[in-house]
This record gives structure tokens, C-alpha cells and sequence, in this order.
């Protein structure tokens, strides 16, 4: 018996030994580790070529890739590596390039290489090509003039999505490292695992500060926290809401900004109940967002009114329901929606107030959303029934199988207002799943489609999403933060609205 | 009767009256608990342990206590639903297999292979889909997957049941087929069988939670402890009540369905001594 | 001459069981691919939505066609068998990778972690079900069962995360996210698996000492005055070993098959990770893939059960072989 103890200790033993032998060894100085979610296939992100699917995020957000225009704060184009554009006619821009800017492989970037980059991009990548609608591109020197097939007025925006990183065409690796503009160069790359980078001497933006930089793929929320709490990575992006407040101490620093990815709900209109506008006004005035982002989402949410964050250019000025639980009750009463056999719930003819909220769980703020909607539109005699299922796809394509629709929306990826309204409530979008229909918005969609000038854009935008708002086809609930969480000591790490930008040449560890 | 056996048979009483009385408080959870395990009190959020909450509440402000008791219909009822499904399936299958045998047991061993060898992810997602989500549909899952381990198990027992003297003298007194597997057979499988469904109640509560993560399972709000908890993982470090509370339901109510099972085995096996 | 008789036997049993392998597969990937598509959703609807961006119908129904989707379900099925039959299992839709060598790539991986956790069950599970059965009734006998519901009642994550906090972050001992495939990386995900397994085995392995202990020849030796610990490891733990073995050659099964949950909190680059995410992105020719993997490994492990039972236990070795 002593003996089977004995052994058993030993082992024991043996193995907290092996462990505290192989203790990792504290980074060197000069290093920095991000751990980051985003950096895998399940993201479309199959590397760091901008011209295969989404892995141009990678390549714009680790320093690789720089694009022509970038977005400001405000989501609004400004030059990067062009210095200026002009545009020559409805359908031809003029591009000046940035003089004394480097590839990391040695190149001098020129309107050869613009042209050549662009080509490429728009012969393999469909997204591209569907956005740009490019015809035609000629270079001359450090200008380049598109042509575009049809009048385009989000040229700029899309061309400073990260699928419109200039690369050297020329210098990609057989496996997969592009040479780009940024402050740094990719050395190594296992897409889903890690990628490492080291400094471009030659940056014409300031100099990069870090001699060695590794991505580190964490896609547990958990994991995450804890590689960060136990200083394996110097910084996170995308930590899970709930663990923020282990970081807020005079140990960390964390950096948020209001994303244009909002949760919204979708009103079916051929649901019977909800072709009813009193009804669909009453349960945009039974939610409480404002519990919902502030409670719920720990703030790492803001409350939201229309598709846009009131930081975008186009974001702010337009009015939705407030919280009102007493006028929505008003208004169901009006419409005839009582409760009288006094089980809380109101009926009309017969029939309960019973919605159907289809939704899914791969975003954990969804089913909080639905269980929040549920619990304030119960207090206005309102039934929801959550059905939240990873099959949801495939369900929201039966106007029958629901009431309501929510989901999570990126709906302003490139700062254009544009592509929210045709992709989600036009009689051709593709994700009009409720079947919205509005003979006002078709006709200032058709405007918006024509207009060029960005202030009128964005009075345009604004006026459209007030008309959703008053049809009240949709609510928008939240609009998510996206964090970065930095230990103390590290600067130049901030988040911006777009989600694209991470590691820049301001990046320090003191 | 031996002084043995007179405490085999009290610890049965007493672990029966135990799981009497937890599916009694879970049964009448709503009248027990003065609070809506489904009311939200954003006031009230994240409270730890406190004489008002004994076991806190979570991020919508709502009583645990509560909701771990409410909880518990779901967790509780559709792991024995899974359990005995999976044992009335599994017995009759093993059963024709071992008294039939022939092409009835080459077929079902084959079905049985098929099940066992399939990836359990993979056909819980295919039928929960099928069976349009809810609890329903993951128990069918579960079901489809796990009743191979019972006809093996009655299948081995009832070969050895079918060759012993007992049945060669009932056969050769002139009983019918039917009469010797209700009269013979069945009540000596009834040990092996409840001993493993016992056992399995606590599986299958946790199988049942790996599948609801999944949005397979029970649907938010009902109470589900094993999504209760792993809903909440990010909350461990800050919030651990959230986590425990569910969890602790969990280690008991397991507990007490193994020690039942030992029990229960005990009884019906006495030669074999195998509990305290 | 025993020998020989033997051998002709084992050799038939074998081929006869690897033939009962090919209509197996064949079901089982037909099984695979119809409810795959049965879950609704697919690749392409899967990307659309991590990625939060909306594309037209026509783009979809390109990728769709790209894929070979848009075909009959049954020219899917026999245009995969096709490809495995000539070698060839496809490339992911997701990564683009080609499906044998991603899988292939993994297996050290799941390997290591594997046999790490069973050894580490055999370390726990063995001596500790011994002591509660020699210890029978006494308090250090309730503790360990009292130990091991507990063990057995928490679900994996929740061990991980508890297991990562305290060594990782408290003390300061092993590392939070792998280093790479090494066994200083493998240690806290296979204890992780190893406190869930041994919570099972210890109950097994005192249930099965305990039978053995209350036989006749342990009687018998211990009134000829055969000291008590020569008795049990003698022959009552040999008895328990083939008990355990038996047990763990079905949980090498679920371990080979990745352990998903535990492999994506510890960043353990595993087969079961690979299988999840496949099935969440409805990443059809890895799933194909998997499924295949593990029909061949049970199929493999029941096969190798049943010819190394009867030399543990010489019992067995006049019955016929379980089907």
C-alpha cells in the first residue's frame, strides 16, 4: 500500500517538475505578443494576401498593407498612399500616388505597380469586382486613372477596403507572405496559428519601434483573458465583454470605439400580426436598449437609433422610439390588442400577441438580446417565443417559420452609407428577409445611387434611415465596441471604428 | 434477514426518499422560491451570495435559487427521459439479438457498430435540425448514439442467461418462449441494466449541456443547468456564484443517482458487496 | 501446437473484420453527407455570417456553383467516393487545405494529448480505486468517492478554466496557450481530461478490486497465510488492470476522435478542434474526412479489444469473440 502511494506521489512530482522546467521564458525586451481572435479561417482569413476573401483584414490590421485612402474617425476617405484624387468625369478618377514610398521588398511604389496590384485584385477577387466596377486602369509615373463602368460614388470608400492593400504582385512568396507599404513585413505565417513580423527600415511613415511582433490566433474568449492576465500576450483585441473588468485596473489599458456592427432586429411583413404598424411601433418602444447596452453588455455596447453609431458622418440625426412601455401599451390598446382574460398577455379576436424571434447563439450577445426583448415586452403584454438556432439560415428564408429576425450586421464596412440600404431593405437586396417594402426609400436609394457629392450622401443617408425608422421595418438595438486591451506600458495601440487598424509604426512597449 | 442486508435496504430507503424529495422541490420550484426565476432586476445584477439570494443572481438581475430550481425540471427530466429511453430501446434490442440471434442479431449489431462508429456531433446536429431545435430533438440525438451500449450490455447477459440451467429446466417444463424471457430473463437483467442507467443519469445531464452550447437544446430563458453554466464560463473569475450555483446542482444530483444505482445494485446483487 | 491452431483463427477473425469495414464506411459517409445537408445552412451562409457582410443571391449561387453545391445530392456523394477511391479526399471549403494532410498534420497533436491523458488515468485512477477498495467503508473510501462525483459531475470546460487560473495565472507553473507540441504545453490539457476520466475508472477500478477481494481463493490464500499484499498484487490486480484496460480502450476512441472543447480553450492544435469548426462551417469534404477517421479507429480499437481480452483474461479465451 505504501508503495502504490509512494509511486504515486512520485509522479506527481515528476510531472509539476517537468512544468516548472519549462516555464516560459519571459519575452525579450523589444518583442510584442497580440493575441487575437480574428486571425483564422472561420473569419475567411486564410492568410495575409489582401486578394483571397477577407485575409486583406490581416494584412491592413498587423501593418503588412496600407491602401490608397483610409478612413478617419468619423469613417469619412482620406489619402494614405495617394496624395490626392481628382475626379475628371462621372466615370474617371485620377489618382495621385504618395512619392518615396517602398515596397518591403525594395520596389518603389508607382503607378505601374498600382495598376498591376488593382488588375490582379479585380480578375480574382468577386467582391472587388463587384464594388469597384472598374472598366479600365491606366498608369502614367505616380498617377493612375480608372475608369469605371458605370458612375460609382463609393469608389474611393471601397478602394479603401482592405481587399485594396497595394502589394507587390511580384514579390509574394510561394507560401503566401505579400510584400506590402506598412511598418511591418511578415517573416513567417500558420494561418489559424500565428504570424510573425519584423520592423520595414524603410517605412515613409515614421519609424517602427518593435523588433519583433507575433500574432497569436486565441479564438476562446477565456483563453484569451487568461494568456493576457498571465503577460504570455501584451495585448488582446475582441476580449469577451464579460471579462473587461478584470482589466480595469491601473495595470492595463483598454481602448474602445463604437463599430458600425450593430444588433438589429428584421420585422417580417408578411406576418399578419406585424403588417399591423401599431404593433410594430409598440415592440420597438418595449425594448430597452439602454439597460440592454449599458446592464447587459457591461457598456461595451452603445445604445443604438439608426444603422449607423452617431460618431459616423452619416451616423447621427436621426430620431427612433424611445423605451416608453406606457405609450406602447397605449398604442396596442388603441389598436385593439387587449388583455382580457387577464393571463398578462393581450389578445385581439381570439388571438394572442404571440411573435416568434428567430435568431442564433454563435454571437453571445444575440440570445441576451432576445432574452432582454422577452422579459420588457412580457410587461406590455407582449409574448415572444425565442427560437435561437445555428440553423437559422435556412429558416429565415420561410416568411412562415417567423416574426422577427435578429441578427448581428457589419453595415457600413467601407464608410458608405450605401451598402446597408441595398442590402438590406431594397426590393432586390439580398438580405431583405422581411420583405420590406417602401416606394419613398426606392426613390432616394435611386437619388443616393447618382450623387456624388459626400455631403449630400450623407443628408441622403439620413433621410432613408428615418424613413425605415418611421416605417419601423427594423430596430436597431446596439451598436457593438470593439476592445484592445493593452498591459501598461504599451502605446499606440488604439481601436478605431472601422476594426481595421491595430498594429501601426506608433506602437510601443516602455 | 442478516444486519448486512437490513442497512443495504435502509441506504436505499434513505437515497430513495432523497431523490423523492429533489424532484419534489424541483417539481414545485415555483412555489417554493418567492422569486421569478424569469423576471429581470437590472438594479439587482450580479449580486453575490446574500440571506435574499443564497446563491446571488446573474447578469439580468435574476435569483439563482430560483432559477437552479427551475432549472432542474428541464436538466433533471429530460436526462431520465434520455436515460429511459435509451434503456427500453437498448433492452429490447439486446434481447432479440441474444434470444433470437441469428440474421435479427447480425442486422441490429451492425446497426449497433454503425451508431457507436458515428461521430456523436455530427448526428446530434443532423437530427436536432431535423427535430427543428428544442429539447426534444437533442434527446433524440442522444438516443440515436448511446442505445448500442445497452443491447450489448443485455445482449452478452441474455447469451448467458439463455444457456444456464434455470431456463434449459423452464424450457424443458414446457413454458412458452415469451413466458421464459419475462419470467427468467428480464428480472435478472433488471440489475446490470438500472446500475448502468443510474450511472448514466449524470452522463447524460452533461451530454444534454454540451449540446444545448450548441443552441441544440433547450432554448434561453428555460433554465438548463448545464447551459446555465457554460453560458456563464466568461464569469469565473468576477462572478463565480453564476457558475457554482448550477454547478452544484450538477455534483448532487449525480451523486445522489450513483449512490442510488450502488444501491440499487446492492440489493438485487448482495453477494457482490461492492457499496460501503 | 496450441500456437498454430491459434494463429489461422486471429488471421480470419482479422480479415474478416477488416471486410465488414468497407460496407461500414460506405454507410457511415452516406450517413455523414445526408445529415450534413439535413442541418441546413452551408458553407458559403456560414462564411456570409462570420464575416457580418451580406452578399447578393448571385454571388452566392457562384460560390455555391464554384463548390459543386448546386448538384443533385447523390452526384456529390459519388463525386467525393470517386476522389477517395482514386486517393484523393478534396481540399477544405474553408482553408483551401487539402483534407488529408490537415488531418494528417493534427494527429501528433491528438496523439500526444491522448496518451498523456490515459497515462495520467492509469497514475490516478489505478492506485487511488485500489486504496478506496482496500480502504472500504473507512473515511478515506468516502472521500475519494465523494472526490470523484465531483470529478465526474463538472463539465470539461470548467475543470480547463479552473485548472488554467490556478496554474497558470496563480501559480505561475505552466503556460495558458501551447507553445507548440510539447509536453510541458500537453500537461494541463490532458490532466483537464484525465480528472473526468479518473473520476469514471476510480469507481471501476474499486467496483472490480472489490469483486475480486470477495472470491473464494482470496479467502483461501489469506487461510494459508499468503500475506495480504502478495495476494493483491498478485492476482486481484491483475484482475482490476484488465478491467481498466478494457474501459480505456473506449475512451482512446473518444480521445483519438479530439477532445473539441478542451483542445480550443489550450489552443491545442488537435483532430477535434479541426472537426468542430469543420462542422459548425459545414466544411463538408473535413467532415467526410473525420467521419471516416473515426469509423476506421473504432472499428480498429473493437477489433484489437477483442484479440487482447482473452490473453488478459483466459476466461474469455473459450467463449466465442463479442460481435
Amino acid at each position: 500500500m505504501k508503495r502504490i502511494i509512494s509511486l504515486f506521489c512520485l509522479l506527481l512530482a515528476c510531472c509539476l517538475l517537468a512544468g516548472c522546467a519549462a516555464r516560459a521564458a519571459a519575452r525579450r525586451p523589444g518583442t510584442f505578443a497580440l493575441g487575437d481572435p480574428s486571425f483564422s479561417a472561420e473569419h475567411e482569413i486564410n492568410g495575409i494576401d489582401p486578394h483571397n476573401a477577407y485575409s486583406g483584414w490581416a494584412c491592413i490590421r498587423y501593418g503588412i498593407g496600407e491602401t490608397l485612402f483610409r478612413y478617419s474617425d468619423r469613417m469619412e476617405v482620406q489619402p494614405w498612399l495617394a496624395s490626392g484624387y481628382e475626379r475628371l468625369d462621372s466615370n474617371t478618377w485620377r489618382i495621385t500616388l504618395r512619392d518615396g514610398v517602398r515596397f518591403t521588398s525594395g520596389r518603389m511604389l508607382d503607378g505601374a505597380a498600382v495598376k498591376e496590384c488593382l488588375e490582379h485584385l479585380i480578375r480574382v477577387h468577386d467582391r472587388a469586382r463587384a464594388d469597384l466596377k472598374i472598366a479600365g486602369i491606366q498608369a502614367d509615373g505616380q498617377t493612375v486613372t480608372i475608369t469605371t463602368a458605370e458612375p460609382n460614388p463609393a469608389l474611393l470608400n471601397n478602394l479603401s477596403d482592405p481587399y485594396g492593400c497595394i502589394i507587390d504582385l511580384q514579390a509574394t512568396t510561394a507560401d503566401g507572405l505579400v510584400a506590402g507599404t506598412g511598418p511591418y513585413r511578415a517573416v513567417e505565417m500558420l494561418p489559424g496559428q500565428r504570424l510573425e513580423l519584423e520592423p520595414n527600415r524603410d517605412y515613409w511613415d515614421g519609424t517602427p519601434q518593435m523588433e519583433h511582433i507575433t500574432v497569436r490566433t486565441i479564438s476562446d474568449g477565456d483563453t484569451l483573458t487568461m494568456a493576457l492576465q498571465a503577460g504570455e500576450i501584451d495585448a488582446a483585441y475582441g476580449l469577451p465583454f464579460l471579462s473587461l473588468p478584470i482589466f480595469q485596473n491601473g495595470g492595463y489599458t483598454i481602448s474602445s470605439a463604437a463599430t458600425s456592427r450593430v444588433l438589429f432586429v428584421a420585422m417580417n411583413f408578411s406576418s399578419p400580426v406585424l403588417q399591423q404598424q401599431e404593433v410594430r411601433r409598440a415592440v420597438a418602444m418595449g425594448i430597452d436598449k439602454q439597460s440592454f447596452a449599458q446592464v447587459l453588455l457591461g457598456g461595451n455596447g452603445q445604445a443604438a437609433a439608426g444603422p449607423f453609431p452617431a460618431g459616423f458622418a452619416f451616423g447621427g440625426g436621426v430620431a427612433a422610439p424611445e423605451y416608453d412601455p406606457q405609450a406602447a401599451c397605449a398604442l396596442l390598446e388603441q389598436a385593439g390588442w387587449v388583455d382580457t382574460d387577464g393571463d398578462g398577455i393581450r389578445e385581439k379576436d381570439g388571438q394572442q400577441l404571440t411573435l416568434r424571434w428567430l435568431t442564433y447563439p454563435s454571437r453571445q450577445e444575440l440570445p441576451l438580446l432576445a432574452e432582454s426583448a422577452q422579459a420588457t415586452l412580457r410587461q406590455i403584454g407582449i409574448e415572444v417565443s425565442v427560437l435561437s438556432t445555428a440553423s437559422h439560415t435556412s429558416l429565415r428564408a420561410d416568411p412562415e417559420a417567423w416574426d422577427m429576425y435578429a441578427s448581428a450586421l457589419v453595415t457600413a464596412p467601407t464608410g458608405d452609407p450605401a451598402y446597408f440600404f441595398s442590402s438590406c431593405c431594397l426590393d432586390g437586396s439580398s438580405a431583405n428577409h422581411g420583405g420590406y417594402h417602401s416606394d419613398a426609400l426606392e426613390a432616394l436609394a435611386g437619388e443616393l445611387a447618382a450623387t456624388f457629392d459626400t455631403g449630400r450622401r450623407n443628408r441622403l443617408a439620413v433621410q432613408m434611415q428615418q424613413q425605415i425608422l418611421d416605417d419601423d421595418a427594423y430596430i436597431f438595438c446596439a451598436h457593438l465596441e470593439m476592445n484592445l486591451v493593452a498591459r501598461a506600458g504599451v502605446t499606440g495601440l488604439t481601436a478605431h471604428p472601422c476594426d481595421y487598424y491595430e498594429i501601426t509604426a506608433a506602437l510601443q512597449v516602455e | 434477514m442478516s444486519r448486512r442486508a437490513c442497512r443495504v435496504r435502509l441506504r436505499l430507503g434513505v437515497l430513495l426518499v432523497l431523490t423523492a424529495l429533489l424532484l419534489l422541490a424541483v417539481v414545485f420550484a415555483r412555489q417554493i422560491c418567492p422569486f421569478d426565476p424569469y423576471a429581470h432586476d437590472y438594479a439587482a445584477a450580479l449580486l453575490p451570495p446574500c440571506p435574499a439570494h443564497p446563491l446571488g443572481t446573474d447578469q439580468f438581475g435574476r435569483d439563482m435559487l430560483a432559477r437552479v430550481l427551475v432549472g432542474g425540471q428541464t436538466s433533471i427530466f429530460s436526462a431520465l427521459g434520455l436515460v429511459g429511453v435509451l434503456t427500453l430501446t437498448g433492452t429490447a434490442a439486446g434481447l432479440v439479438c441474444g434470444w433470437a440471434g441469428g440474421l435479427w442479431d447480425t442486422l441490429l449489431m451492425r446497426l449497433a457498430d454503425l451508431c457507436l462508429a458515428f461521430p456523436g456531433l455530427v448526428a446530434a446536429l443532423g437530427i436536432a435540425a431535423l427535430a427543428n431545435g428544442g429539447s426534444a430533438g437533442a434527446v433524440l440525438a442522444l438516443a440515436v448514439i448511446g442505445w448500442p451500449k445497452y443491447a450489448r450490455l443485455v445482449r452478452s447477459h441474455t447469451l448467458t442467461l439463455r444457456d444456464s440451467d434455470f431456463v434449459a429446466a423452464a424450457k424443458l417444463a414446457g413454458e412458452s418462449p415469451a413466458f421464459v424471457v419475462v419470467r427468467h430473463i428480464l428480472p435478472n437483467l433488471a440489475g446490470p441494466v438500472l446500475v448502468t442507467a443510474a450511472l448514466d443519469v449524470g452522463t447524460s445531464m452533461m451530454e444534454l449541456a454540451g449540446l444545448s452550447f450548441l443552441g441544440l437544446g433547450a432554448q434561453s430563458p428555460a433554465a438548463e443547468w448545464g447551459s446555465m453554466m457554460s453560458g456563464s464560463r466568461s464569469m469565473l473569475q468576477l462572478y463565480p456564484w453564476v457558475l457554482l450555483a448550477p454547478g452544484l446542482a450538477i455534483f448532487l444530483t449525480t451523486a445522489l443517482f450513483n449512490l442510488l444505482g450502488d444501491a440499487v445494485r446492492d440489493v438485487l446483487a448482495p453477494e457482490q458487496n461492492t457499496a460501503g | 501446437m496450441r500456437k498454430r491452431v491459434l494463429f489461422p483463427r486471429t488471421a480470419r477473425v482479422v480479415l474478416r473484420r477488416l471486410a465488414l469495414m468497407i460496407p461500414l464506411l460506405l454507410a457511415i459517409t452516406l450517413l455523414s453527407f445526408g445529415m450534413m445537408r439535413l442541418a441546413g445552412s452551408d458553407v458559403v451562409l456560414q462564411r456570409m455570417e462570420s464575416t457580418g457582410t451580406v452578399l447578393s443571391q448571385q454571388a452566392l449561387d457562384d460560390a455555391r456553383a464554384q463548390l459543386g453545391l448546386d448538384r443533385p445530392f447523390w452526384q456529390q456523394y459519388l463525386h467525393w467516393l470517386c476522389g477517395v477511391l482514386r486517393g484523393d479526399m478534396g481540399v477544405s471549403y474553408v482553408s483551401g487545405q487539402e483534407v488529408f494532410s490537415a488531418i494528417v498534420q493534427r494527429l501528433p497533436a491528438t496523439l500526444l494529448l491522448a496518451s498523456l491523458a490515459v497515462a495520467m488515468t492509469v497514475v490516478i485512477a489505478l492506485p487511488l480505486g485500489i486504496l478506496a477498495a482496500v480502504c472500504r467503508g473507512r473515511a478515506i473510501d468516502w472521500l475519494l468517492r465523494a472526490a470523484s462525483f465531483v470529478g465526474g459531475s463538472l463539465p470539461n470546460f470548467f475543470v480547463a478554466l479552473v485548472l488554467m487560473y490556478l496554474f497558470a495565472i496563480r501559480l505561475r507553473l505552466l503556460p495558458v496557450i501551447s507553445t507548440g507540441v510539447n509536453l510541458t504545453s500537453a500537461l494541463l490539457p490532458a490532466l483537464t481530461l484525465a480528472i473526468a476520466m479518473s473520476a469514471r475508472y476510480l469507481r471501476q477500478v474499486r467496483a472490480a478490486v472489490l469483486e475480486e477481494l470477495a472470491r473464494p481463493y482470496v479467502a483461501g490464500a489469506l487461510a494459508r497465510g499468503v500475506p495480504f499484499c502478495r495476494v493483491l498484487w498478485g492476482s486481484v490486480l491483475r484482475s482490476a488492470l484488465g478491467t481498466l484496460l478494457t474501459l480505456l480502450a473506449l475512451s482512446i476512441g473518444s480521445l483519438l476522435g479530439g477532445t473539441a472543447i478542451v483542445e480550443s480553450i489550450f489552443l491545442w492544435d488537435g483532430v477535434g478542434k479541426l472537426a468542430v469548426d469543420a462542422i459548425q462551417m459545414r466544411d463538408y469534404p473535413i467532415i467526410q474526412a473525420y467521419v471516416m477517421w473515426m469509423a476506421i479507429l473504432y472499428s480498429v480499437l473493437n477489433l484489437v479489444t477483442d484479440l487482447v481480452s482473452p490473453l488478459l483474461d483466459p476466461r474469455l479465451r473459450a467463449g466465442e469473440a463479442p460481435a
